[in-house]
């Protein structure tokens, strides 16, 4: 099919893009290495002016990798980059502007409180004999934003005060405004946008399509894929495995190319808990916000249950909601037969609540403090004398820490060394201490393994199954498919802010579980016609 | 969309009104005290004794919108004016006194520019030891005794003109000078930029290292400006002078409605502070209030006023994340229709 | 997944030789400077090792060493206190007015004083953790407060206090012949220090210093705890005040102009940083409050005249802000 000639842009601003009979971007047998792996095996990837082609793939499939060398960030250490039939080379990121790539990431590279007109054409400010000519720069922000439809954004607004979805359009409109580009590729652009703002921007690349650009989709969300892309290409360990067009795709073609022959799983569970063991956690009707909305599940003692989902589907902001994180935080939570949800960290602690954030440099560790200090400092009360002298006991909070640190698999050298110079995997272990430590009936894991290596991961699918058969529960929030099967009890799909589908790990493959992630049912038939889906 | 943003124009306001307020308050309550008080010549002598505050406010501005915050120009105003005079005392010349000054206060910007800019040092720490050295350096050239200078600068400051002196349209220019600095040039943008987000700024490709000294040298420059001020009112380099100038000047910018935090402000805000805090400093000196008590009230007016900042901005917060929300709710619902 | 994490981790691994000079230069730095001095000084003048000398030294920075010792408090929280020398001043005067004017008995005097600078402090921690306005403004309010109240009291005046118990700060000698003001200093440093290090709530401080997000995470009562850091900087700031009623005999509204500032560049040169919290020793703060008291002392045996010293310890602080930066990297 390839793409289809461009027509001359009716909004687009500066030049028409000349049309020429080669793909605007084509990528011929890309291979990167780093000290140790093979990162991309020979890819090829050909984008056409005119298209918007889905670039699709597991984390670690080699996508960001391949989007940094387009980008400039890296060089490959094999293969050739063509623009419109030209070889390039791409050493630096003003070389990929300057050949017309431009790239929209997820960490959009605006600055919050300048306006958005300021934010548009920030570094090529228009000046008249040292000041600003803000008349001119209105005008500028305001013809790029109508030359992609966008109309209703105010350029006197500071961008800090826009939604996520408006930002977004005022970094389209900034890369616009810089240099007219031939491949604009945009980085899991919908995963914070909600339905409303996802048509929208479905309206603004099929814009820029017919304006002539390459447009390249990465994404995860494959219902979006196939209602937008011309066609899209799937990597899988670093190699090409898949290119499909429109009409011969569908949500199980697509899901069977990224994921391929599964092999054996690496961890499975030794012991799994009674079927009437008591209730710990009990959620009925939570609504989050705006987002999230009609979550009902519940977890007993001894169970793992995952909340599983595509990244920002709401599995994220029902577990920080248990611990108070929520905004307007609407239902009923029981923790342990007493009613209501914690307001804040400290009551969540006190009602025997644990939580392994997602980011453990940023609310996990105190770098500077010994693993040990880490480790204790959520049971400062179990190590101290007396209560009458508030002193902390060493030999006792050696001791007890030692034992958790056994049971979390450090080794006790590690101890008395400040947190960050372990690797990720140890400072992950030594965060779950600290729950061991303190004694949770729920333990509430977001992305327990991120960052983590493989031999580290199993340690910590141990531990969390040992944790459940001493008797608490685990809460699970992943996205990493093998973890979820092996590691769960009960699977709970989240899509769109609220709970699709329980899953049991026993009888479900990864297909199945990536499937319902979607939003999608085996057998169903999606993407051959252009329908309003229904999640 | 018309009437919703002039809604959020008032209420991003309401604190510059409430400050107004206050100092409207505050007159009214002195001159029911002591009707007296407020004539043209407080007036006067209000504006002329609080030049330099206000000139140093201005710079202080730029330092606070772009993150940073200086404790220098107290002591360096102190220097600025003993340079003036050691090379007066010396050399004879005033004229190439305030060209020295003039130096030092460019150099020890420049320094503390490059500090902070090429070497990320602190700007507090930085110009916190700029404090001590250029304090003790004013008291050591001149051994804690003022120099006596010819009462040449004396005429030129004291020159008045319809009542006001000079220092009155300097503080009108240089304010207007920064206004349109700040907001109408890519450096006052860029001095947005830098402190509402200084890791973006710099990917975005601003020459934060040029800017940011450039802040400080503002700073620099305003010092002397303010010191030759001082100089000239005096007719003699104090090395005691300005003891907290740079206290009152950061409480001048805070409660003029900037925010600690950097990215956003104006100098117009800044103006309102300073006029704040010399209505108050006037007026509670005018009750015949010694320092101590004056210095009391100060402290709990600077408290109470930065409270209802707070206060007030939890509150409009709170209402423009409600629009919002409310927006997105009903756009979300046109697009199902 | 895999080829991110491996090369984080191996990034994360490697050290380079600076890095892995840092927990010796943290632990040790400030001590070797201090030791250097020592020598350099000791060598180049013959008056300077003298016993006398040093106890002068000693006895010189007591109130301000004191007073460093909330002040560091407050920056291992995270903070800045810039209220520090007119609480001093504060606590001093109402010891004082009690004692002298009032008439009241000393123990009586005394731990009022040392309550009311504390209260100072509690006012700085509810403004500051409570109402959310920045420590460094919130401080500089109270600052003038408490210099207003100060003087208040005073009526433009001073106070003298002729005691014998106030003069035996200076004039007792216990321990090789250093006076009760300086066992005391040495006494609270030693309080402090076993409080930061060896209490949950030293804990708490260093936790919510270093990482407030994680703090909060872990379950810390991270207002309660930042109050009373305040607090307890306020009731250091009563005893320093208290102490120097010893050593001045004389209680008057110039005794404490720029000692929060002087505290503040103790602290620094004892290794803490300004902009990052959860770093740095209580006893280091000492060991910085010695060195400038040795550079102080050093320059006014060679004839430095005293306002020439304090520029050259903002030189200093310059430097040791400078090398701090060397070792640790950019904050």
């Amino acid at each position: 099919m390839g793409g289809r000639a461009p027509n001359p842009p009716a909004h687009g601003l500066g030049t028409t893009i000349p049309t020429t009979p080669q793909p605007a971007l084509r990528m011929r047998g890309i291979s990167k290495r780093f000290p140790g792996t093979l990162a991309l095996d020979a890819v090829d990837f050909e984008a056409a002016a005119g298209t918007i082609h889905g670039l699709l793939g597991e984390n670690g499939a080699g996508k960001s990798t391949l989007l940094k060398i387009l980008a400039g960030d890296y060089q490959a250490s094999e293969g050739t980059i063509e623009i419109a039939g030209e070889p390039v080379t791409i050493a630096s990121p003003r070389d990929a502007r300057e050949h017309g790539i431009g790239i929209v990431y997820q960490e959009l590279s605006l600055l919050p409180n300048l306006t958005v007109a300021e934010n548009i054409s920030l570094g090529i400010e228009p000046t008249v004999g040292g000041r600003i000519d803000a008349s001119l720069l209105k005008r500028r922000a305001r013809e790029t934003l109508a030359s992609i439809g966008v109309a209703a954004v105010d350029p006197e607004r500071k961008v800090g005060e826009l939604s996520l979805a408006e930002r977004q359009l005022v970094e389209i409109a900034r890369l616009l405004t810089i240099r007219q580009p031939r491949v604009l590729v945009f980085d899991e652009p919908t995963t914070a946008l909600n339905h409303h703002d996802v048509l929208r921007f479905f309206s603004i690349m099929a814009r820029l399509r017919d304006d002539g650009v390459a447009v390249i989709f990465v994404s995860h969300r494959y219902r979006e894929v196939l209602e937008i892309c011309d066609e899209c290409t799937v990597l899988r360990n670093g190699r090409r495995v898949g290119h499909v067009q429109r009409g011969e795709a569908s949500l199980e073609r697509l899901v069977a190319l990224t994921l391929g022959q599964r092999g054996e799983a690496a961890f499975s569970r030794a012991w799994r808990a009674e079927e009437d063991a008591e209730t710990v956690l009990e959620v009925e009707g939570m609504a989050v916000g705006s987002r999230i909305h009609d979550v009902h599940f519940s977890v007993r003692r001894g169970e793992i249950v995952s909340l599983c989902g595509l990244l920002g589907m709401g599995q994220t902001e029902i577990a920080r909601a248990l611990i108070g994180d929520g905004d307007r935080v609407a239902g009923s939570v029981r923790i342990a037969a007493a009613d209501g949800l914690p307001r804040t960290a400290r009551e969540a602690l006190r009602r025997g609540l644990g939580l392994i954030p997602e980011d453990r440099q940023a609310e996990g560790l105190f770098p500077d403090m010994s693993v040990r200090s880490n480790v204790s400092i959520s049971s400062l009360a179990r190590i101290v004398v007396a209560p009458f002298v508030r002193a902390i006991e060493f030999a006792r909070e050696r001791a007890l820490v030692q034992g958790v640190a056994e049971r979390a698999g450090i080794a006790p050298r590690v101890l008395g060394r400040p947190m960050r110079t372990l690797s990720g995997g140890n400072q992950q272990k030594a965060l779950f201490a600290r729950w061991l430590l303190r004694g949770t009936r729920l333990l509430v894991c977001i992305e327990p393994t991120r960052g983590v290596d493989v031999g580290a991961k199993i340690e910590i699918y141990r531990q969390l199954e040992a944790l459940a058969r001493d008797g608490a529960g685990v809460l699970v929030v992943s996205t990493d498919l093998p973890e979820v099967l092996g590691l769960s009890d009960r699977v709970l799909v989240v899509y769109r802010g609220t709970i699709t589908e329980e899953l049991d790990p026993r009888g479900t493959g990864e297909q199945r579980l990536l499937l319902a992630m979607q939003g999608g049912a085996v057998g169903e038939k999606v993407g051959l016609v252009e329908t309003e889906v229904v999640g | 969309m018309r009437a919703a943003a002039r809604a959020t124009l008032d209420k991003r306001y309401l604190d510059a009104w409430f400050l107004g307020a206050m100092t409207v308050g505050a007159i009214v309550l002195f001159r029911l005290i002591e009707p007296s008080w407020l004539n043209s010549q407080t007036l006067q002598s209000i504006v002329t004794q609080n030049g330099p505050l206000a000139i140093v406010a201005m710079a202080m501005t730029f330092s606070i919108v772009s993150r940073h915050i200086d404790l220098s120009p107290g002591s360096m105003l102190a220097l600025s004016g003993v340079v003036a005079g050691v090379v007066y005392r010396d050399h004879g010349s005033l004229a190439l006194g305030l060209v020295a000054a003039l130096g030092i206060c460019l150099a020890s910007g420049l320094a503390s520019g490059i500090f902070v800019a090429r070497l990320g040092l602190n700007a507090i720490m930085v110009t916190l030891a700029t404090y001590i050295w250029a304090r003790g350096l004013a008291l050591g050239f001149t051994n804690g005794d003022p120099i006596v200078v010819d009462t040449s600068l004396t005429s030129v400051v004291n020159h008045t003109v319809g009542g006001f002196t000079i220092v009155a349209p300097l503080v009108l220019g240089v304010y207007l000078a920064g206004w349109f600095t700040l907001s109408r040039t890519r450096f006052g943008r860029y001095t947005h930029a830098m402190g509402g987000d200084p890791l973006g700024a710099r990917r975005a490709g601003i020459r934060v290292g040029l800017y940011t000294t450039l802040i400080f040298v503002l700073m620099g420059v305003a010092t002397w400006l303010a010191s030759m001020i001082v100089v000239g009112q005096l007719a003699s380099a104090q090395p005691y002078a300005a003891p907290s100038l740079e206290l009152d000047a950061i409480i001048a910018v805070i409660i003029g409605g900037t925010r600690l935090a950097g990215g956003e402000g104006n100098v117009g805000r800044t103006l309102l502070g300073v006029a704040f805090i010399s209505i108050l400093n006037s007026g509670l000196l005018n009750l015949g209030l010694t320092d101590a008590y004056y210095q009391a009230y100060k402290g709990a007016a600077l408290l109470a006023v930065l409270s209802a900042q707070i206060l007030l901005r939890r509150r409009i917060a709170e209402d423009v994340r409600r629009r919002q929300e409310h927006e997105r709710l009903l756009a979300e619902a046109r697009g199902y229709a | 997944m895999a080829v991110e994490a491996r090369a984080a981790a191996a990034a994360g691994a490697a050290q380079t030789p600076l890095e892995r000079l840092r927990p010796f230069a943290e632990a040790f730095g400030t001590l070797a400077v201090a030791g250097l001095l020592l020598l350099a000084f000791g060598l180049t003048s013959s008056v300077f090792l003298e016993a006398a000398n040093l106890r002068n030294i000693l006895v010189q920075i007591t109130v301000v060493a004191v007073a460093a010792i909330g002040e560091t408090i407050v920056m291992l929280a995270g903070g800045l206190d810039l209220s520090v020398g007119a609480n001093v001043l504060f606590g001093s005067v109402v010891a004082a007015d009690l004692a002298v004017r009032q008439s009241l008995p000393l123990w009586f005097a005394i731990p009022v004083g040392i309550a009311a600078s504390a209260g100072i402090g509690l006012l700085n921690g509810v403004v500051s953790a409570v109402i959310g306005i920045e420590p460094i403004l919130a401080t500089l309010g109270t600052f003038l407060v408490a210099a207003g109240l100060a003087k208040i009291i005073l009526h433009s005046s001073w106070i003298v206090v002729d005691s014998s118990f106030f003069a035996d700060f200076v004039q007792t000698k216990v321990f090789w012949q250093l006076p009760v003001m300086v066992i005391a200093m040495l006494g609270l440093y030693a309080a402090a220090s076993l409080l930061m290090r060896a209490t949950p709530f030293g804990r708490s401080i260093y936790a919510i210093g270093g990482n407030p997000a994680a703090a909060r995470i872990a379950g810390l009562p991270t207002t309660r705890v930042r109050i009373a850091a305040f607090a307890l900087a306020g009731a250091f700031a009563g005893m320093a005040g208290v102490l120097q009623i010893g050593q001045l005999g004389i209680v008057s509204s110039g005794n404490t102009t720029g000692l929060e500032f002087q505290a503040i560049t103790a602290a620094l040169i004892g290794g803490l940083s300004v902009s990052a919290g959860g770093v740095g020793r209580v006893e280091r703060t000492l060991l910085g409050a010695v060195i400038v008291g040795m550079i102080a002392n050093y320059q006014t045996i060679r004839g430095v005249p005293p306002n020439y010293q304090q520029a050259l310890l903002g030189g200093i602080l310059l430097l040791a802000i400078l090398v701090d930066r060397l070792i640790r990297g950019r904050a």
